[in-house]
């Protein structure tokens, strides 16, 4: 049974050099941006075929590259082709065995600050830890704990809120009971958290359509004294004879009847 | 009808928006066509609307991004994608889902502008392309409106800003026309000429944020409104329009 919320974790390194994926009972795509020279265009081609959700990681390797600044706007443009928010927040995983340099960090949740991405955080996991970690709501599991995955492990997991898994592989996943009620939860954590959010995005966007009824009045409201104040500086301050003359202009090239020349005589609608 | 490769660049930020987007695009798919699609992370079925744009056009680049200079921004973003991507079309054709609920004219002004995708007048572009080496844009009659320029300034809310990209950018036109409305055929190797130097996300972080209107003052989304055009007639390339 497929899930939607726990993916297998593939570095790029490895996904750039194969054209089949291991994807069994993964809900996507998780790419690990272990290089540098990463390419969107051969990380979309795998997502592509099979409509694959897409979502992607950092390695520390990668944070700590003296030309991590430069690849911003790619890791940017990679973020907005992916299905990465929990709740209100991007999370972005990070995986690292090494001390990640702050200011890098930084560099990164400035960039997407200033692209108007406001809610950006981080989860941090060490590869070299054979044990599960959960952080920012996000859970990984090394191989060696899916190979053990049992009561106990599940017990400890279980009321943690959760809202996705990364796995290294999914051998030994379709036999584990425990693994299939933990994933399915967690699945289940994360649509009901996703449904909470839409709703406050419905609120904002009921907000917004009541600001524009009463920016529509105060556009009109301009206009029309704009116009108000045109005709008046072009028409009303002309001396009266002058706009008599007019109006037998009108009259004498068919643009007023001689009826309408005479006050009164014009019965306006109500 | 030779039209050459064309790519689709359009911007979504209303929740209804993907009910006619279908009904609006099927007679480019007769064409080489790419279709690249922007939803903002403000619209609420966000998740819904890529599921649907991908059931209708397979093959379309879908991201999610920040609601930042509006309709402009989005496109900077799928411009910055089609870069990085590699793609060279021919042709861009910039498109969003125009409402303009502020404005009286608001439901004629999106028709009028997306008379350029309408399957009818898909031959007579392609007559206007192929018999105008020097088209550069191709837009709906009467949205094309002229910059009016006095004594070196942009008579206009937006006149200091405009100004000051237009020299930051070295953009200088004989006429300052341009598309309101921002929905135009543009030449894409003028386009991306100026992107590749000139990165889109760069300029994306100088928008606004928000639903931004340049009714009462100048605005840089606004100003890059009419550069887009500026982009393609400041090398005298022409418009034409359908």
């Amino acid at each position: 049974m497929r899930t939607e919320a726990t993916f297998i974790i593939i570095p790029y390194s490895r996904l750039s050099a194969t054209t089949e994926l291991p994807l069994q009972r993964s809900g996507g795509i998780h790419v690990l941006i272990d290089s540098a020279d990463f390419d969107i265009a051969c990380i979309l081609q795998h997502t592509a075929a099979h409509r694959y959700q897409l979502l992607y990681s950092l390695s520390g390797a990668l944070i700590n590259n003296s030309r991590f600044t430069e690849l911003l706007p790619r890791i940017y443009l990679l973020h907005t082709l992916c299905d990465i928010f929990i709740k209100d927040r991007a999370i972005i995983p990070v995986f690292t065995d090494e001390a990640i340099a702050g200011a890098s960090l930084n560099s990164l949740k400035d960039y997407f600050e200033t692209e108007g991405e406001l809610q950006i955080d981080f989860a941090f996991f060490e590869q070299s830890k054979a044990n599960a970690q959960v952080n920012n709501n996000l859970l990984y599991l090394p191989a060696a704990q899916l190979e053990s995955f049992d009561n106990a492990a599940f017990n400890k997991l279980i009321n943690q809120e959760i809202q996705l898994t990364l796995i290294e592989n999914s051998a030994s996943v379709n036999e584990n009971q425990w693994l299939d009620v933990l994933f399915n939860t967690v699945a289940m954590t994360r649509a009901n958290g996703w449904e909470k959010y839409k709703s406050t995005l419905w609120q904002e966007r009921a907000k917004l359509y009541l600001s524009f009824i009463a920016l529509g009045k105060k556009v009109g409201e301009a206009e029309y004294y704009d116009l108000r104040e045109w005709y008046h500086n072009e028409y009303e301050v002309l001396p009266l004879w002058f706009k008599r003359l007019g109006h037998i202009v009108k009259m004498l090239t068919g643009k007023r009847s001689i009826k309408s020349i005479f006050p009164g005589r014009i019965k306006h609608p109500r | 009808m030779v039209l050459g490769k064309v790519a689709v660049l359009y911007h979504i930020f209303y929740e209804d928006t993907i009910e006619q987007v279908y009904e609006e695009l099927k007679a480019l798919t007769a064409l080489q066509v790419s279709f690249f699609f922007n939803i903002t992370n403000e619209t609420p079925n966000q998740a819904e609307i890529k599921e649907r744009l991908l059931n209708f056009f397979p093959n379309a680049y879908i991201t999610i991004s920040s609601n930042k200079g509006k309709d402009i921004g989005g496109k900077l973003l799928l411009l910055k994608l089609c870069i990085e991507l590699a793609l060279e079309p021919d042709w861009f054709i910039f498109l969003h889902d125009k409402k303009s609920l502020q404005a009286l004219n608001a439901k004629t002004w999106k028709n009028e502008l997306f008379r350029i995708i309408q399957e009818d007048q898909l031959e007579n572009i392609g007559h206007l392309i192929n018999s105008n080496p020097t088209c550069g844009i191709i837009a709906t009659n009467n949205y094309v409106r002229k910059q009016l320029v006095e004594h070196g300034e942009f008579a206009c809310n937006n006149g200091a800003i405009l100004k000051e990209l237009t020299r930051e950018y070295g953009i200088y036109c004989n006429q300052y026309d341009y598309v309101a409305g921002t929905m135009f055929w543009a030449k894409a190797p003028a386009m991306l000429d100026f992107f590749k130097a000139h990165d889109p996300l760069a300029i994306r972080q100088t928008l606004e944020a928000g639903n931004v209107i340049d009714n009462f003052k100048g605005t840089f989304t606004h100003s890059w409104e009419r550069l887009l055009s500026w982009i393609i007639t400041s090398r005298n390339l022409t418009i034409k329009t359908v």
